[in-house]
């Protein structure tokens, strides 16, 4: 009797603690915002990383343009260099950012001349593509410029995403009042992202779509990235054709003077 | 011909290196630059029109070692002769003595030359430059009141300019830190008589850049009158700064001018910029000099012809440069400049026009007309006219 007891007292026990640990594990799973818009900055923005880029301009008209660029990052891109190596128009062309964009530096080949360019130049268009400077060089500005709340889960590209909000800061300076990021559940790399200038208006004023997202080096890296400009029904593409997180980048690189190297 | 033979042996090095090197240690570009431009008023009608070839070779010999060149080839196929004093104010123009005009005369002739060559040796955070080479400082973009060894062209600004010999060595002391130091002469290389030289420190400063720079050369005042030039040291001690404010970028040049025989004097020229939410993009510069004039009606020929050869930035003492410049579309801009004395009300409108006709063929236009009066700061007697350029990029 005492036995049968014992072993009734340690099932339901068993029972009692099986249930409690399961709604501890529901409970740890379900991330927040703030949360998951940190995953996709540290997805994004490596320590270190080397790219070699062609970009593909696609205007109302249909008429296109390609551009060659090469870009290092250092410091989760809080400094990024562009360098462009076609068209021969511009060729050697260099573009110098540091501080997440804040302080911007541009050489010019033929006259020698670097430039530096108020902030205000962040949303410049980057050779008339429809990415911008703050686009591009932006760095951690998911995090620092935004605040990020989950909206839900939706089903995009075959892919389970969570759906996030991200509201500028009141001291922001960006030039987006409000993003929408799907970023997949499984490893919260952003598949879409939709930037607006002004929300009220309810639609995007462009839209930016991650494929062709690959392993490289223990990261995923979307290969090719396509940027809907709605406002000019313009499109940009970016076909990244080299990727390297382990290149050696050192930080003098990222210094004024060697724009001109 | 000396330069001639330098030159093509310098070519030779670089086709030499191209042999050797990997063909991702050399490259060559460069452009095709079909041109024309006229300028009229009410005494002259000259017209131009050239080919302006340059080729760029650039030679990686060896980690941090470099050699770089373009040459240019430009061959004239119309020309009129350009006389100085056609573009006098009125009154003085008229009280010139017989046979005046033809010592202000200014021929082209085709040409071949080296615009920039020089071998750049990088160690660690120094860089060492030899040879002709730019020399661009101040973040100015109509005057460098900062610069005393390049200078600009006011209705085209960021056309490029031919190289001075130089050795020049740069030390990053940081990202945004860099000490320059230089010394410059613009004389044969068999005839070196006069050197300039320059030291430059550059630091940031939250989100400005500042430069303070020490800069000495001889400085060649023309008295025309007595068909002479005066000789004197100039000594230079200037300060910039560029960054922004309240969002708009903004920037200033500042520079005293200790001379050995005329009076000191000093510039100052302040700027600002932002590019708004529709991508149009304004600019606006403002010049003093203090040995400019005041009252532009007391310049004398000297003044004038000082001006048109680059030996002073402005004829008068206070002005402002306004630029303005709207993407129309991806491939095409449109901009509007304007040149304004605060002097005599005199001003000078530079429209202009780019055109990405294709991927590497780039068409510009760029008028320009003088409004103000006769014998103003930008009176009439500067001419109206255009230019036209075509670029082809290889």
């Amino acid at each position: 009797m005492h036995r049968s007891c014992s072993f009734l007292l340690s099932l339901v026990m068993s029972f009692f603690l099986l249930l409690v640990s399961d709604a501890r594990a529901v409970e740890t799973v379900v991330p927040d915002g703030p949360s998951l818009i940190v995953e996709v900055d540290t997805l994004l923005n490596r320590e270190k990383v080397y790219t070699k880029n062609k970009m593909i301009v696609t205007a109302s008209s249909g008429s296109q343009r390609a551009f060659v660029y090469e870009s290092w990052g250092r410091d989760y891109n809080a400094k990024t260099l562009l360098r462009y190596s076609a068209p021969a128009r511009i060729k050697g062309q260099a573009v110098l950012m540091l501080n997440n964009a804040d302080d911007i530096w541009m050489y010019f080949t033929r006259t020698g001349r670097i430039r530096k360019l108020a902030s205000h130049s962040k949303r410049r268009r980057m050779e008339g593509s429809d990415f911008s400077y703050e686009d591009i060089g932006g760095g951690n500005t998911f995090v620092s410029d935004f605040s990020a709340s989950l909206e839900g889960e939706h089903l995009l590209a075959g892919s389970l995403c969570y759906r996030l909000r991200l509201e500028r800061k009141p001291d922001s300076d960006s030039s987006y009042e409000m993003l929408m990021i799907w970023i997949r559940k499984a490893d919260s790399y952003p598949l879409v992202i939709e930037y607006y200038k002004d929300k009220s208006v309810g639609r995007p004023d462009k839209r930016l779509t991650l494929s062709d997202i690959i392993m490289v080096q223990g990261v995923p890296t979307a290969q090719y990235l396509r940027m809907q400009n709605n406002n000019e029904q313009s499109t940009t593409v970016i076909e990244i054709q080299a990727v390297d997180y382990m290149a050696d980048i050192g930080k003098e690189r990222f210094t004024v003077k060697a724009l001109d190297k | 011909m000396k330069h001639i033979i330098t030159g093509l042996f310098i070519v030779l090095v670089l086709c030499f290196g191209a042999l050797e090197a990997e063909a991702d240690d050399f490259e060559v570009s460069g452009y095709s630059e079909p041109q024309y431009l006229f300028l009229q008023n009410d005494v002259a009608d000259v017209s131009s029109g050239w080919n302006r070839l340059r080729v760029d070779g650039k030679l990686s010999i060896a980690d941090g070692l470099t050699v770089e060149a373009d040459v240019i080839y430009l061959l004239y196929a119309a020309r009129d002769d350009l006389y100085l004093t056609d573009f006098l104010p009125r009154h003085i123009r008229n009280i010139l003595p017989p046979g005046t005009r033809s010592l202000f005369k200014s021929s082209v002739s085709d040409s071949l030359y080296f615009d920039n060559a020089f071998l750049k040796i990088s160690k660690g955070n120094v860089d060492v430059t030899v040879g002709k080479q730019q020399l661009e400082f101040g973040p100015g973009y109509f005057r460098n009141p900062v610069n005393i060894f390049s200078s600009r062209d006011i209705i085209d600004p960021t056309y490029e300019k031919t190289g001075h010999k130089a050795v020049r060595g740069d030390v990053t002391l940081g990202p945004r830190s860099l000490l320059t130091v230089f010394m410059s002469s613009d004389d044969d290389l068999d005839d070196i008589s006069n050197i300039g030289s320059a030291i430059r420190l550059t630091v940031p400063a939250g989100r400005f850049d500042l430069s303070f720079m020490f800069a000495e050369r001889e400085w060649l005042l023309g008295d025309y009158l007595a068909g002479v030039f005066v000789h004197q040291q100039r000594y230079l001690y200037g300060f910039d700064a560029v960054g922004e404010l309240l969002g708009a970028g903004v920037w200033v040049e500042a520079q005293y001018s200790a001379m050995e025989r005329d009076e000191d004097f000093y510039e100052l020229l302040a700027g600002v910029d932002y590019t708004f939410e529709n991508r149009l993009y304004l600019m606006l510069e403002y010049y003093h000099g203090s040995q400019a004039a005041g009252d532009t009606d007391t310049l004398t020929l000297n003044d004038w012809l000082r001006y048109f050869n680059d030996e002073v930035l402005a004829v008068s003492s206070d002005q402002l440069y306004l630029f303005s410049e709207y993407p129309v579309s991806d491939n095409f801009k449109i901009g509007l400049a304007a040149l304004l004395s605060l002097n005599d009300q005199s001003s000078a409108f530079v429209p202009s026009m780019r055109y990405t006709m294709l991927e590497n063929l780039m068409l510009s236009i760029i008028g320009q007309v003088h409004t103000g009066k006769d014998g103003s700061a930008f009176g009439s007697q500067l001419g109206n006219g255009a230019l036209c350029r075509l670029r082809y990029f290889f």
